[in-house]
């Protein structure tokens, strides 16, 4: 009998904790769709009025700002940041003030002194190209490759005279770079200072195989000035120990190193031996950008001694080399000649008629 | 004499600020959110006096957009400005290779894409 009390006492405490729980999550779920679609309108109509005031004569930004709630500024903060990522010139100025009359950079600024919320401090600051001395920005400690790339990016958008050289080293002090890193320094280093090369210079055969295979590939996509005497340490990655090293270093020879005086230095023999099928495979596409007799009698004896293992890349770099002729390669290699044409076919195809998904 | 514009990009924000710059006056425009749609109405409409495209859009891309009004007879020689976030060398290199007349990257300035647009229009 007790026991019967008992059982019907907690079934129907469990049925009670049950519908609480429904009504709860029901009453929650209410709420969150009700300040998520308030949230939705605010920031519509935020929008419209800010788009309105960015085109006109005088946007009239702090007249603006004390009709704004707080839900309304919050939501601001984040139409800002979008729009800060998408426009320059005078439009971009005028953003720069909103957000100042909004007290966001005065923001970052404490924050940045503070260590807190330290990215974000650091990617307000460089949205809005808010020049500010490197020392205060490292002040606060720059303890993850993140927080040096975002100092550094700070620099690069606010235009600082030495932003190339200090955020380099801010950036290559790390361990090993992240994407946001590598995409830094590549615009750090591309143009006419390129203070990655003193680095490699001075500390290429220091570093640890990760960072230097990252640092050879920023390398190879930057545009750099006058390289005369500068790429000297970059031969001997070429024997490295590390086949990654080795391919990366390759793909600087093959962007920077066309001179007729790197091209001397460079042992195309030995490379075209290489064990290593990446380091290869960018020799060929090197030796076909560099439109010389000499690398077309490379690409000819490559042709005569490799197997088919290197047969697609070598046929693509044979017909790309405006000094051979594909119709005298050997019969071996004619199988990946057409392989080639219908894969080019294709992407003409592909390009004309959107056959592929068209996200590129 | 009214010149029309036509431009195609997937950004509502960007498709909102160039319309807005680039209408009025001697000027109307004509928005598209993706490349198939602007590619269908360039095809069935009178040539524009112009159009801006973006790279990365669903539908067709902008390269494959540009391709087709090159190879159109009623479309070859109308102007052509990519405004895109694809700002290397050689995505430059091949914006124009394909026919692009003008090629601008985002971020962009609104009153200098103005100005590109004035100048071919003129």
């Amino acid at each position: 009998m007790i026991a019967n009390t008992v059982l019907i006492w907690t079934a129907g405490a469990i049925a009670l904790l049950a519908i609480g729980v429904g009504v709860l999550t029901l009453g929650a779920s209410v709420w969150i769709y009700y300040i998520q679609g308030r949230s939705e309108r605010v920031q519509t109509d935020l929008r419209l009025e800010l788009f309105e005031r960015l085109f006109a004569d005088d946007p009239d930004w702090n007249g603006w700002i004390v009709t704004l709630s707080r839900v309304e500024r919050d939501r601001l903060r984040v139409l800002l940041d979008e729009y800060l990522r998408k426009l320059r010139g005078t439009e971009h100025s005028r953003l720069r003030e909103l957000a100042s009359a909004i007290g966001i950079l005065d923001q970052a600024m404490r924050n940045v002194d503070r260590g807190r919320h330290p990215f974000r401090a650091l990617t307000w600051l460089a949205l809005l190209k808010e020049p500010v001395d490197p020392d205060r920005l490292t002040s606060s400690g720059m303890t993850t490759p993140q927080l040096r790339a975002g100092a550094a990016r700070v620099l690069y958008e606010s235009d600082h005279p030495d932003a190339s050289a200090i955020g380099t080293n801010l950036i290559v002090d790390s361990e090993s770079l992240t994407a946001f890193g590598l995409d830094t320094l590549y615009r750090l280093n591309n143009g006419i200072e390129t203070p990655l090369l003193t680095r490699l210079a001075e500390e290429a055969d220091s570093w640890d195989e990760g960072l230097l295979v990252q640092v050879l590939i920023v390398l190879r996509y930057c545009n750099i000035g006058d390289v005369h005497g500068r790429l000297d340490w970059l031969p001997p990655l070429l024997t490295h120990t590390s086949p990654r090293v080795r391919a990366a270093a390759v793909g600087v020879v093959e962007r920077h190193g066309w001179r007729g005086a790197y091209q001397s230095q460079i042992d195309i023999g030995t490379l075209l031996e290489d064990s290593e099928v990446a380091v290869r495979r960018d020799v060929y596409l090197l030796l076909s950008s560099w439109n010389t007799d000499r690398s077309a009698a490379w690409l000819r004896w490559a042709i005569a001694t490799a197997d088919e293992t290197d047969g697609l890349a070598l046929a693509r770099a044979h017909m790309s080399h405006p000094r051979t002729d594909v119709t005298n390669s050997p019969a071996w290699l004619a199988p990946f000649v057409d392989w080639v044409l219908a894969d080019e076919a294709v992407g003409r195809r592909r390009r004309m008629w959107g056959v592929s998904a068209a996200w590129s | 004499m009214t010149h029309e514009i036509v431009i195609a990009d997937d950004d509502d924000t960007i498709r909102d600020i160039v319309e807005f710059k680039l209408s009025g006056g001697d000027r109307s425009v004509t928005a598209f959110e993706n490349g198939r749609e602007c590619w269908e109405y360039l095809e069935s409409s009178d040539p524009p006096d112009l159009i801006v495209l973006d790279i990365m859009m669903p539908g067709l891309t902008g390269l494959q957009v540009l391709e087709r009004v090159r190879e159109a007879d009623s479309l070859s020689s109308v102007p052509v400005i990519m405004l895109t976030s694809r700002g290397r060398e050689e995505h430059v290199v091949e914006g124009f290779e394909r026919g692009a007349t003008d090629y601008m990257t985002k971020p962009f300035s609104p009153n200098e894409l103005v100005a590109r647009v004035s100048s071919r229009l003129r």
